[in-house]
């Protein structure tokens, strides 16, 4: 019966599953990967695509997709730097707080005219999407000027790259505020995906629309809501993105979408919708940080790298997708 | 059955506009042309052969402050000769694009064709097909293997694996004994590919010839500050000051690996390749130049011209003087002579 239930577990987890392998393979593979500086590192280097992953999950529930997070992320970290740069500001809490702004009502309004296209214009997401990460990426490059938007005081890389508590043996800090900032963004879409009415409508949605719309659900208000989620999402990702880098680079975010889409799918997330978790996501999003932080510490050349991260993230999701056929 | 049908009237359809806005464009351009050609042959009476060329310039993407740079300088360069409205194109680093694009100008009945070759390969048989048709091709920046030599007629550049070597020779005679030293890289492009091996092989040669040095893998990061950030934050982790500097193939990458270096109080420097005004100001700068301490430079503006005169003197002559491969050298800047570069 134990035995049983072990395996159950085991199947029901196949991503943590390959999660606990891939640490086990790398602490072997290499000796720094287990070191408390380089898993600082590792929950610092996957809280971008943890942020994006976030606001996707909503949308991937409603059976909908988002590729254009990508470029709204590189539109929303050079307003960002253009906004610092000229108010002048230079207190490092009036900085962070014209960067939450920013991303927050940036990617708002980018998620707004998303969702509004998609749910009131009646647009196939994954064309709509496909368009618009073209023209935010040209928008990117006419507000930036086509280069970085740089020179800005130290404190706008605080976000990004700042560390707080400071000892002997870690001079520069311990506890990235990526990560801070990150959990605090998850845990919060997360309770209102898992807590609110709203999150409840979002499965229903995603579930059948039409029974949704027949039991009394705007299902067209539900949808825009939660485009405009993963636009603020990404909206803040992408001035984490220019904060962790300290300038505003028209470029930022690209390719981006891919990564995080894996990472939500990875997480359990259906892309045929009606099922999903914020939390789970945040699965997905270690195996492909930590891939791509083994492979780096092992030498690993850049081509095999492109090579199997590919190929894990197709083997998780088989996997997932096997064993989620036999429980139905 | 319906399904098909409208599916066939659709890819048509589809067809069919593309074709309507392709030779749209094309007839649009060839008026302002027409226009632009009258203008300049009353101003300018004896460089009436220039005037009346069609040319095009292909760069391998316009988001770009290496390729901003060269059409400033194509652009400069053609109005200082009288060459009218050249055709200015961006390839969007795609060799698949760049065929399109060729294809499509010859079909227009262009006199002549500069592309930067970033997909060598891929463009060779759009290449062909344009020598056949009497199209003059002439490359700048990138260009085709030799094999291929005889389907361009002349080509300006820098030489990017001698500026790699530049490179390879600061940090080999930087770099303390017993020390680190790697690259980040961008493997999609010739060009980057190029600084890489020259690099490469210069460190190692120094190492063959006795020098204390590791060189680790080089690591790709897609042209991309975020992902270039987080390499060098493993490579610090992993090998602290021992790394002693690190060679990047282009600026973005660079502004990346500096953040990372800059919030692990690490003592990795950086040399880069490039030189933009961002990079320049870092080595300039009292504080960021103790870690950006060199840039390999391009002279973008030059090779811009550079081909522009090349064309300008085949078409007035019938040949171009000297050798096929104009190749622009790379210098080295550093604190000493940054002032130069800043604008």
């Amino acid at each position: 019966m134990k035995k049983a239930n072990i395996k159950q577990l085991a199947t029901d987890n196949i991503v943590i599953m390959v999660l606990i392998l891939l640490v086990v393979g790398f602490s072997i593979g290499n000796a720094t990967f287990l070191k408390p500086a380089n898993v600082i590192n590792l929950f610092g280097q996957m809280c971008l695509n943890a942020i994006l992953a976030t606001g996707l999950t909503y949308v991937i529930i409603l059976g909908g997709i988002d590729i254009s997070v990508g470029s709204a992320m590189a539109i929303t970290g050079i307003l960002a730097a253009k906004a610092v740069l000229a108010l002048g500001a230079q207190s490092t809490a009036v900085i962070i707080v014209i960067q939450i702004v920013v991303g927050v009502a940036g990617g708002a309004i980018i998620g707004l005219f998303i969702g509004w296209l998609v749910a009131y214009r009646r647009l196939v997401p994954m064309i709509c999407t496909l368009s618009l990460m073209q023209a935010f990426r040209g928008l990117a490059y006419i507000i930036s000027g086509g280069g970085p938007v740089y020179g800005l005081p130290n404190g706008f890389s605080l976000l990004g790259a700042g560390r707080l508590i400071r000892t002997e043996s870690f001079k520069m800090g311990i506890i990235p505020c990526i990560v801070i900032f990150t959990i605090i963004v998850v845990i919060f879409f997360h309770i209102i995906l898992t807590k609110t009415v709203f999150g409840r409508h979002v499965f229903a949605v995603g579930s059948n629309a039409s029974v949704a719309h027949m039991c009394g659900i705007d299902t067209k208000k539900v949808t825009l809501k939660s485009h405009t989620i993963c636009g603020i999402t990404a909206g803040l990702a992408g001035v984490i993105a220019a904060s962790k880098v300290n300038n505003g680079h028209p470029a930022s975010g690209d390719g981006y979408e891919m990564f995080a889409i894996a990472a939500t799918v990875l997480g359990g997330t259906s892309l045929a919708g009606g099922s999903g978790s914020v939390a789970r996501a945040m699965f997905g999003c270690a195996i492909i940080a930590i891939i791509n932080n083994g492979m780096t510490l092992m030498e690993i050349s850049a081509y095999w790298q492109k090579v199997v991260i590919g190929a894990i993230i197709i083997l998780a999701v088989m996997l997932d997708m096997a064993q989620k056929g036999k429980s139905e | 059955m319906k399904k098909k049908v409208l599916s066939a009237l659709m890819a048509t359809m589809m067809v069919v506009s593309l074709t309507a806005c392709g030779s749209g464009a094309a007839t649009e351009k060839e008026d302002s042309k027409e226009t632009a050609k009258t203008e300049q042959t009353e101003e300018t009476g004896e460089t009436k052969d220039l005037s009346e060329l069609k040319l095009a310039f292909i760069v391998g993407t316009e988001n770009d402050a290496f390729y901003q740079s060269v059409q400033a300088g194509i652009k400069a360069e053609c109005e200082k000769l009288g060459i009218s409205s050249p055709t200015m194109a961006d390839q969007q680093l795609d060799g698949s694009i760049c065929t399109d694009l060729i294809n499509n100008y010859v079909a227009a009945g262009y006199d002549g064709i500069a592309l930067s070759a970033n997909d060598p390969a891929g463009t060779v048989p759009a290449l062909q097909a344009a020598n056949a048709a009497g199209v003059k091709i002439f490359t700048f920046d990138c260009t085709l293997d030799d094999e291929y030599i005889d389907e361009y007629i002349s080509f300006v550049g820098s030489d990017n694996k001698a500026g790699g070597v530049t490179a390879g020779e600061y940090i080999a005679e930087h770099a303390p004994e017993g020390s680190k030293v790697g690259c980040i890289t961008y493997a999609s492009a010739q060009s980057t590919q190029d600084r890489q091996a020259g690099f490469e092989e210069t460190i190692q040669a120094a190492i063959d010839g006795g020098k204390d040095l590791t060189l680790i893998e080089s690591m790709d990061a897609d042209n991309d500050q975020s992902k270039a950030a987080d390499i060098m934050q493993n490579w610090v982790t992993q090998y602290g000051d021992e790394l002693s500097y690190i060679f990047v193939v282009g600026d973005p990458t660079g502004y990346g690996a500096l953040s990372a270096i800059q919030s692990a109080g690490s003592d990795t420097k950086i040399v880069g390749f490039d030189a933009g005004q961002t990079a320049c100001e870092y080595i300039a700068d009292p504080e960021v130049g103790k870690i950006w301490v060199a840039e390999v430079a391009q002279d973008p503006e030059g090779i811009g011209a550079g081909i522009v005169g090349k064309m300008a003197e085949y078409f007035q002559t019938g040949a171009v003087a000297g050798d096929k491969k104009d190749l622009i050298e790379c210098n080295l800047v550093t604190a000493e002579n940054v002032k130069d570069y800043l604008k």
